[in-house]
């Protein structure tokens, strides 16, 4: 999971000898006019748990889509294990999908809805054994002889999943598969789907527009708006490092202050805020003489810092009870902020506060 | 207070009372006197209110009826057999495949059940007549030397048009069922390594089983009361369990008898289909199907 601080972004590299598992080149899809996926690349490696992030329509879905063998590649090309699957129907493919609003099939038991694709290859020797495993698995052995609608939305989940890796494919798609159940019963879904993995040691692809799901699994995100892949690499790194404005604000919502950039060296900016002078790293793209943002992490500014740190004056304008913590939203340096803070007795809307941050915390990214 | 349930319970009463009334007083009110007066006899050109189970034992002892109400049956399965062999790829095209023109295609179908039963059967008088198109084409190819009698006033003939008459309701009832199927159950059997037959054959055709089922159900019980075309078509063999009654209620004035046969044919139909719908809802996946719902 621990990555080193030099691999921002980029190729999900070849980690030593092993070629990857899949790679997507110059991939796109157009339906009719409209080109929803633009190009990307990307690559998967073996044995891991890659999220692809984005609003709705932001063309991830397709790309799983394109993938399972169930939307026809426009360009470019994908190669599973060396071999171009571009052309290969889905029934070929050595991939199984676990859709979003599951798919099972309701005229079968939950134990032939998991032996379905073993049934379809002719593997019926060995059937009723690995079914029996992947209902184990799943704890769904007591469930086996049931119809799908008489499971809950979580058992079905469970079914699903089943159903799938069963199969023991070379990459595991999974479509959203949490977002119908409700908050809880994801949170436990996640935490099972992220042991099934490790256990398994099948590489998933799961696509989700929850930025919280994807820190929670992933070793490896792809973030994509509009068709492109806007930055990938490993969630925390994505988090520190936002490659641009548009991921610093999807991901996790960071404050963007504009500043402008008078020099740029070796990865290092140094800006005019409304703060003073900064010297920070910044992402790629940013250009001396250009206008760029400031990125500041909510959890990064601190209400009356001590007399070491960078500080201004601000307003509270609302304040919002989370619980163990509070959102403070802070009117200063010419914008509205927002800070999270433990312990925020007497701070209340009208307030005036000192609102700090450690330069060590500060990123620049271009616009 | 009155609860929800009570509210639900007294609209269901308002919006249903007029459907009821009229189906009462029209349908079930006659069945019931007609039912009454089967067990009457008949005395020159009087009915008797003498209750005896005669006409039954008539019914039940006659080879003539059994027989007639045995082809009734036969010919119903016959025919529902025939429309859902045709139907089911027209209706999966129609589901699947096309887009754009479903709904013309849809009208276009139906458009023969705008025009008259009478219409439709003297249509296929000129298709299928000694003089007609079939056998007018069949001599100038040279394929026969006198034109085929057996086109037209056979079982043979009467079972074609009673296909083409009912071919709609079939075709209608299997599209609803396709048009309901989960798309993305196709995708998961993709997924699972099924090629598109094995789709079809594990999951398209056990998914739309209920809609074939009910189309047949439909086209039975409409075949078994069609009077028109196996009289205008069938010929001789035109008789059925329905020209019966009507000859009894008509020329022959034995309206007890008629009754008695009629309420047999409705008691084997109701009996047949009842046990059918049993046997599909007592199965573990009709039980297990309904509770989605």
């Amino acid at each position: 999971m621990e990555r080193s601080e030099s691999e921002l972004s980029g190729d999900a590299g070849d980690e030593g000898a092993q070629s990857p598992l899949l790679v997507a080149r110059n991939l796109t899809k157009d339906y009719g006019p409209v080109r929803a996926v633009r190009s990307v690349d990307f690559t998967l490696r073996h044995d891991s748990f890659v999220t692809i992030l984005g609003p709705s329509g932001c063309g991830k879905t397709s790309i799983l889509r394109m993938i399972g063998g169930f939307e026809a590649v426009s360009g470019g090309e994908l190669t599973l294990d060396g071999v171009d699957i571009t052309a290969v129907p889905a029934n070929r493919r050595p991939v199984n999908t676990v859709f979003q609003q599951y798919a099972l099939f309701p005229h079968l038991s939950v134990r032939d809805n998991v032996a379905f694709g073993l049934r379809m290859k002719g593997r019926t020797a060995e059937m009723a054994k690995r079914v029996d495993e992947a209902l184990a698995i799943v704890r769904m052995e007591a469930m086996a002889d049931r119809f799908p609608a008489q499971l809950s939305g979580g058992q079905q989940q469970r079914v699903a999943l089943a159903r799938a890796f069963v199969n023991q494919p070379r990459l595991l798609l999974l479509d959203e598969p949490l977002s119908a159940l409700d908050r809880k019963m994801r949170k436990h879904m996640q935490i099972e789907l992220k042991e099934l993995r490790q256990r398994l040691g099948m590489t998933f692809f799961y696509v989700t527009h929850d930025q919280d799901e994807a820190f929670a699994l992933s070793d490896w995100m792809i973030v994509m708006n509009h068709g492109v892949i806007e930055q990938q690499g490993a969630p925390q790194d994505i988090y520190r490092r936002p490659a641009n404005a548009y991921v610093a604000d999807f991901i996790g919502g960071a404050n963007l202050v504009p500043v402008t950039v008078m020099a740029k060296r070796d990865g290092v900016a140094g800006a005019d805020t409304p703060m003073g002078r900064i010297e920070c790293p910044c992402a790629a793209g940013v250009a001396a003489g250009s206008t760029a943002f400031l990125c500041l992490r909510a959890e990064h500014l601190v209400l009356s810092p001590a007399a070491t740190a960078r500080a201004f004056d601000g307003v509270v304008t609302h304040v919002i009870f989370q619980g163990d913590s509070k959102i403070v939203e802070v009117e200063g340096a010419g914008r509205r902020l927002t800070l999270t803070a433990a312990g925020t007795d007497g701070v209340e809307p009208g307030s005036a506060v000192r609102v700090g941050f450690d330069d060590a915390h500060a990123w620049i990214v271009a616009g | 207070m009155a609860s929800l349930e009570d509210t639900r319970r007294k609209e269901f009463a308002v919006l249903a009372t007029p459907a009821v009334l009229f189906v009462g007083a029209f349908c079930i009110a006659p069945l019931a006197l007609l039912f009454l007066y089967s067990f009457y006899r008949v005395d020159f050109v009087a009915m008797v209110p003498d209750l005896n189970l005669r006409n039954y034992a008539t019914v039940v002892t006659s080879e003539t009826y059994r027989t007639l109400i045995g082809k009734a049956m036969l010919h119903g399965a016959l025919v529902a057999g025939f429309t859902a062999v045709l139907a089911y790829p027209l209706a999966f095209f129609i589901a699947m495949r096309v887009k754009v023109y479903k709904a013309a295609l849809l009208t276009a179908l139906l458009i023969p059940l705008y025009t008259g039963d009478l219409v439709r059967i003297f249509a296929w008088r000129v298709v299928l007549g000694a003089e007609g198109i079939l056998n007018t084409f069949l001599l100038w190819i040279g394929a026969t030397e006198q034109p085929i009698m057996a086109l037209l006033f056979s079982t043979g003939a009467s079972l074609l048009v009673l296909t083409y008459n009912y071919l709609p309701f079939m075709v209608l009832a299997i599209w609803i069922a396709l048009e309901l199927l989960d798309r993305s159950l196709l995708e998961a059997a993709a997924d699972l390594g099924a090629g598109r037959f094995r789709t079809f054959r594990h999951v398209v055709l056990p998914l739309t089983l209920p809609g074939v089922l009910v189309g047949a159900l439909m086209v039975f019980a409409l075949v078994i009361g069609d009077y028109l075309t196996p009289q205008l078509i069938g010929g001789s063999s035109g008789v059925t369990v329905i020209s019966a009654i009507h000859d009894l209620f008509g020329a022959a004035f034995d309206w007890p008898l008629g009754g008695a046969i009629a309420w047999v044919l409705m008691a084997v139909l109701v009996t047949l289909i009842a046990a059918l719908a049993t046997l599909a809802l007592r199965s573990r996946l009709g039980r297990a199907l309904l509770r989605t719902r």
